[in-house]
């Protein structure tokens, strides 16, 4: 099968020779989200209604269990709880007669209060405290960074929760993935496009080809070249255009999928958006 | 008179820890201990359980009965015929969100699959070395160390800009 294969390609090629586009390589390289993006209002809404009908049905708790009886740990953890309302004789109970077992009230949920720390940590400044500190208290990182506030679209610290693709642009002013001439034919297209990319932007980045088959062509209208895009990560450095240096190049930038249909041309853009990751 | 003095306080002691005994019954046995004429009383660590069990018994029962249903569940929900309907129009709502979303995704992939036959058949065409180099079985590859998996808050240095191989 393969031996016919490479003896048909070889005859077609033989009669079409004088016709076929010249091949070049492009890459798609993604920076991957690093922070889970946010949820949307129906989603919250739903695992909310889920969250709290789970707690509704869930088990009565068993402290007797996790604490000792007669211990201190014990008594600061009784002490958090709001204990249910007991039933007695010659009271009305607008809510239905408490039906209690093992502290808890039956027909709703079940509040299990924790001994907590001090909640106003959030608005603490987190240089404060000493790294070495084993007790200092735990003040997540802002979701907005520095890059997001100024638009730096050259940096690779803004859009967190977006999957963030290199475009470059060309003397014409057209946003595209950086693209090569096909240097070295004997090696597979995601090395030559992994080389392409250490020639324009520098030697200071790590990246891994998710594959050697590409995902994607581009040919132009005269059908001279066909563009083979290949997939890849950034997972360490940057991307460092030197612009003075490059003369196909002039300028990059880290897009997310709706920047990038707002900058590319809508041809384009309805050859490559199915590529790209919606977050 | 020195062996009716002697009795006449055996009395008085037994007398005062029955008393005492009465007292203190709840928490724990009281001692009380007699040393160089003046009464201590000591408290001792609790050494008679409540319950007949011995602690090992006990100990089995407690578990057994964490991990036992009974006592422990709620009530079961009773939806009126209103909170049955709004249940049902959300659980709806969320199954119609979920099929938009894997259409989305499906037809999405298809695109992308269909667009990965098209270069691979055009690379074909075009030289049948660099297809066979795409095609290549990449056996034992791996996911690198680096790649990080999305976390809720970002990390202190989101990215590390430099890199050295």
């Amino acid at each position: 099968m393969k031996v016919n294969l490479m003896l048909k390609r070889r005859l077609a090629t033989a009669t079409a020779n004088s016709t076929l586009p010249k091949i070049k390589v492009g890459i798609l390289l993604s920076r991957l989200p690093i922070i889970i993006p946010k949820l949307n209002e129906l989603e919250k809404h739903y695992y909310e209604y889920q969250s709290q009908l789970e707690k509704r049905l869930m088990w009565t708790f068993p402290a007797y269990f996790y604490f000792k009886k007669g211990t201190v740990a014990e008594h600061k953890f009784l002490s958090q709880q709001n204990g249910p309302i007991s039933k007695k004789s010659g009271i009305w109970f607008p809510k239905g007669i408490p039906d209690i077992k093992h502290g808890r009230e039956r027909s709703t949920k079940q509040e299990v209060n924790l001994p907590s720390s001090d909640t106003t940590t959030s608005t603490i400044d987190k240089k404060e405290y000493n790294k070495d500190d084993v007790n200092r208290p735990v003040i997540p990182n802002d979701k907005i960074t520095e890059a997001d506030k100024s638009n730096d679209t050259k940096s690779l610290e803004r859009q967190l929760s977006r999957t963030l693709y290199l475009l470059v642009k060309d003397t014409n002013g057209l946003w595209k993935f950086p693209n090569f001439d096909l240097s070295d034919d004997s090696k597979p297209l995601h090395i030559n496009a992994e080389d392409g990319l250490r020639s324009l932007g520098g030697d200071q980045i790590h990246t891994w080809s998710v594959s050697a088959t590409p995902i994607g062509v581009l040919k132009d209208d005269q059908n001279s070249s066909a563009e083979f895009i290949v997939k890849s990560h950034i997972l360490a450095g940057k991307f460092d255009l030197a612009a003075e240096k490059n003369d196909i190049f002039k300028d990059y930038a880290w897009l997310t999928k709706d920047e990038i249909n707002e900058c590319v041309p809508k041809e384009y853009f309805s050859q490559t958006g199915f590529l790209l990751a919606d977050n | 008179m020195a062996w009716e003095h002697q009795g006449r306080t055996q009395d008085t002691r037994t007398q005062q820890e029955n008393m005492l005994r009465h007292t203190f019954k709840k928490p724990c046995r009281t001692v009380v201990e007699r040393v160089s004429g003046t009464t201590v009383f000591v408290r001792n660590k609790r050494t008679k359980s409540k319950s007949a069990m011995s602690p090992l018994a006990q100990r089995v029962v407690t578990q057994l009965s964490v991990i036992s249903a009974s006592r422990k569940q709620p009530k079961l929900l009773k939806l009126s015929r209103e909170d049955l309907v709004k249940h049902q129009t959300i659980e709806t709502c969320w199954s119609i969100y979920q099929q938009q979303q894997r259409e989305r995704r499906n037809t999405q992939l298809e695109l992308q699959y269909k667009s990965m036959q098209g270069a691979m058949a055009l690379l074909h065409e075009l030289s049948p070395r660099l297809f066979e180099a795409a095609n290549a079985p990449e056996k034992g590859k791996r996911f690198p160390m680096e790649m990080k998996v999305p976390t809720d808050f970002p990390p202190d240095t989101p990215w590390h800009y430099h890199f050295r191989k």
